[in-house]
């Protein structure tokens, strides 16, 4: 008798982590559903203004250069094509897919960006069911506003310190995926989280979300990167007309690179010594702040909801059941999504073509 | 003759931005419900030309008359009811989802009420047999159907010259030979004056009138197609070649001695050039 | 591509719907669907939604494709809420020394959850298997949407197959020269492919600007008139919700 519920653990454990990591692949979308009404309202209310002053400057421009809003929506049919195209992560072995918002964020500037995403984010809802009608606003904050925005200033604001284009573009092109990605977290953990407590939910969506979206944020960096450096060597007069870079802006790739290397182990170095010195000296401050507070509202502390050492230990088994069980379900998933074409379907399609 | 000219070029030269000349010095005129064709290597300068023509590129020297009016005075709506070009790639023309849509945004640019724009639809869809096909999603149709829907969204805001850019290329040869039959069709029940680019010498002289030559941007020869293609060295000079039947009759008569009258430049003319050497040497 | 998959049946009743009925039926069951507590409502809407899929006869692959990712999303979010929240224990076990606890109150609210992204995802199935791109394009600007969004869906919509195709010749390409073979090869195939597709979208928007222009595009695409509402279409469907608003009431 008391083997059964240990097996029916057991197979949850084994199929959370292999869903989680399946799931991933579509981390970016908040699905259709997930949020109640109240929350996917505001988060509708907060895209809204972004897209109606994208769509604003949109015109503007399209004013002086008619080829803008065909510009526009191609952009948005590359960020679609490029939010569709499934990008194999080493670490966890699954598939999953760049967001694309900072190359469009980069350039054609973040409010126009925010309705390339819309856009793309619509298609994507009515054709392949990833993200939904009703959490296209919440998708829109995410991907559109977060990624679109944290992209462009990160390139400019690197570019401004003469960090070369190719820098540039990688960490504005990380930068958008994690702002997305960390934006995506808030927004379904407080989607689900019902009478339960936000940031416990939300700490244990940003973990399960670690393994794809740290490799996947630098793998995106890495595409954003070769863009623009293609586009710098192949059309720099594009960059140019986009105001992306300034005429006068050539021959910044190389030193920029050397330049990205210093920076990035001063940086790393800076990092490392100052987390664990800030942690140290901040520890239990907001703890002891929050129950404070509590108490004082007449709130005693209650016990945590899963033992922080339990719950740390059950969360990184999860991860390690994932790795494995995104292995297997990464690869079968291939199998539903690339058809195998027959004969018969190329006939079936050549007659509704004649149709 | 003169008034019945549509189109009239003088002395036209275009340079692009980097300097490189694009072409030069050209002067050619095409009557009306003429089939004239530009023959000349990839890169000769065909596109720019027709642009010109179409008035898309403004700052070139020389002058470009429309009905006797220069277009560089004329205002682009008056230029576009008249004469319209079609790119070479449908892709970069067909931007609506649907056939009917992407026909109807012509006329309805120009003003006509959802009738007529339906009206207009419907005959130049059935102009270039396509009538069928008008809820269809642009994607759904093969290239050769996506270049009929382009001339049909030209052919809806009643243009009388059509300005073509390649119009056969990337057709199989049946493909090419309709399409080919659908312009001459418009050329002469619906009185369109065609201009096509093209470097596909076999098929010109079946269905052009008049044919002009293009060159490192120049024109080097023009005339009816057989005043042009009349030996095929002079053709290997400006890289093409002749029609591969006329070349084969050209190599009877001056290598073989055989005494054909003409260079045919079609099989039919072939064909009855052949039957006539043969029963002439017959009878001796 | 997943993306040609798109179908819809044309002989089925719900096709002949006028779009712009449809749409509004579809957000306002939405609505319903997001805004209630409990599971009944959203089963009922689900089940109904997959009648309607069973007779429209969807393809099950393509009827698989579209519920897989929720219904993963849905299996996580049940499994998160069981183990993970508080309240009442229904059961309680230790594996290799970790205390697994599944809890009752987690489990209810999980189901919620799942049947309301069950229940969203059918409906708008039901939506999208009825109803071609251009005539929900259509019901959107006739819903007021904006114009300049308008217009750029429809060239978003028309150029993803252009540059599918595109990518997918220049995928083979870097393929042959096994620009796929390593991993750093293939981040670096990836990031030229998609600056190659950038650089076709200009090249694109140029030329369809240019040949708009010649057609008489001054920065705005005229939108066709819309058919007038058909009443008995639109009295059912009012009766409809109506109906459903007072399933939802109970």
């Amino acid at each position: 008798m008391n083997n059964s519920p240990i097996k029916i653990s057991l197979i949850a454990l084994f199929s959370v982590g292999a869903l989680l990591s399946a799931q991933d692949a579509y981390a970016m979308h908040i699905s259709e559903g997930i949020l109640p009404l109240n929350w996917a309202a505001l988060w509708f209310a907060l895209a809204i203004p972004f897209v109606a002053y994208g769509l604003y400057s949109l015109n503007r421009r399209s004013r002086n250069d008619l080829s803008f809003k065909p510009l526009a929506g191609l952009m948005a049919a590359v960020v679609f094509i490029i939010s569709c195209m499934p990008i194999p992560i080493p670490f966890a072995g699954t598939c999953s897919h760049p967001c694309g918002t900072g190359i469009s964020g980069i350039l054609v500037g973040p409010a126009i960006s925010v309705v390339i995403a819309a856009v793309a984010l619509l298609i994507q809802a009515i054709f392949l069911a990833h993200g939904g009608l009703s959490t296209l606003g919440a998708d829109i904050v995410s991907m559109g506003v977060m990624g679109s925005f944290a992209g462009y200033f990160t390139f400019r604001i690197l570019l401004s310190l003469r960090m070369g284009i190719a820098v540039s573009g990688f960490m504005a092109g990380l930068f958008a995926d994690w702002a997305t990605y960390l934006m995506t977290s808030v927004e379904l953990a407080s989607g689900i989280k019902g009478g339960a407590a936000f940031l416990p939910l939300f700490y244990k969506i940003l973990i399960a979300f670690i393994p794809t979206q740290l490799p996947l944020g630098i793998l995106e960096g890495a595409i954003t990167a070769g863009m623009v450096m293609l586009l710098y060597k192949k059309r720099p007069d594009i960059l140019v007309k986009m105001h992306v870079i300034k005429p006068g802006d050539v021959a910044m790739g190389k030193q920029g690179m050397t330049a990205l290397i210093v920076a990035f182990f001063i940086f790393g170095g800076a990092l490392s010594a100052a987390i664990p010195a800030e942690a140290a000296k901040w520890t239990g401050v907001d703890e002891a702040v929050i129950e404070k507070v509590a108490k004082e509202h007449g709130r005693e502390a209650k016990a945590p909801l899963i033992d922080k050492e339990q719950g740390d230990l059950l969360l990184f088994l999860f991860l390690a059941a994932g790795a494995i069980g995104g292995f297997a379900a990464g690869y079968y998933w291939r199998a539903l999504v690339a058809e195998k074409r027959t004969r018969v379907d190329d006939k079936k399609e050549a007659m509704m073509e004649d149709k | 003759m003169a008034d019945m000219t549509r189109l009239l070029l003088k002395n036209l030269t275009y340079t692009y931005p980097d300097g490189t000349e694009a072409i030069s010095g050209i002067s050619l005129s095409v009557a009306k419900a003429e089939f004239t064709g530009i023959l000349g290597y990839n890169g000769s300068g065909k596109t720019t030309l027709l642009k010109i023509m179409d008035g898309l590129l403004k700052d070139f020297q020389g002058s470009v008359l429309l009905d006797g009016v220069d277009i560089r005075g004329l205002a682009p709506r008056e230029i576009y009811r008249k004469m319209g070009i079609v790119f070479q790639n449908p892709n970069d023309q067909l931007f609506a989802p649907t056939v009917f849509e992407d026909v109807a945004f012509g006329p309805m640019n120009m003003g006509f009420t959802e009738t007529e724009v339906k009206e207009r639809v419907t005959d130049s869809l059935r102009s270039v047999e396509m009538e069928d096909y008008a809820k269809k999603s642009i994607h759904h149709l093969s290239f050769g159907q996506k270049k009929r829907i382009c001339i049909a969204g030209l052919l809806s805001m009643g243009h009388e010259i059509l300005l073509l850019d390649e119009p056969t290329a990337g057709l199989d040869p049946f493909g090419e030979y309709q399409m080919m039959n659908l312009l001459t069709r418009l050329n002469k029940d619906r009185d369109v004056t065609i201009v096509m680019a093209t470097h596909s010498v076999d098929l010109v002289p079946v269905f052009l009138d008049r044919l002009y030559i293009l060159s490192k941007g120049r024109i080097v020869r023009g005339g009816t197609p057989e005043d042009v293609f009349t030996a095929p060295e002079d053709m290997n000079q400006v890289k093409l070649r002749m029609p591969h039947i006329a070349e084969l009759i050209y190599r009877l008569k001056h290598e073989d001695n055989i005494p054909f009258k003409k260079i045919p430049l079609t099989i039919g003319e072939a064909r009855r050039e052949l039957i006539e050497v043969f029963q002439g040497s017959k009878n001796e | 591509m997943i993306f040609s998959k798109y179908i819809h049946n044309e002989e089925h009743w719900l096709s002949r719907l006028d779009a712009r009925v449809k749409l509004v039926v579809t957000l306002a069951i939405l609505v319903m669907v997001l805004s209630y507590k409990g599971s009944a409502f959203h089963l009922f809407v689900t089940a109904l939604c997959l009648f309607q899929c069973w007779r429209m006869k969807i393809p099950w692959r393509v009827f698989l494709l579209r519920f897989s990712e929720p219904v993963f999303i849905v299996l996580v979010i049940l499994l998160l809420k069981i183990f993970f929240s508080g309240g009442e224990s229904i059961f309680s076990t230790e594996i290799m020394g970790i205390q697994i606890t599944a809890y009752r109150e987690g489990l209810a609210e999980g189901l919620s959850i799942a049947s309301r992204i069950i229940a969203a995802i059918s409906i708008m199935a039901v939506m999208v298997f009825s109803t071609p791109f251009t005539e929900l394009l259509a019901a959107l600007s006739w819903l007021r949407v904006p114009q300049g969004f308008i217009e750029i869906l429809m060239y978003a919509y028309r150029y993803i197959f252009v540059l599918i195709e595109d990518a997918g010749v220049i995928y083979d390409a870097q393929k042959n020269r096994l620009g796929y073979a390593t991993l750093n090869r293939r981040f670096s195939s990836i990031g030229i492919l998609v600056g190659s597709l950038i650089l076709k979208a200009f090249e694109h928007s140029q030329n369809i600007s240019v040949a708009m222009v010649q057609r008489g595009y001054d920065g705005q695409i005229p939108l066709l008139k819309q058919k007038p509402f058909r009443l008995a279409e639109v009295v059912i469907s009012f009766l409809f919700v109506t109906m459903m608003g007072f399933l939802w009431q109970i």
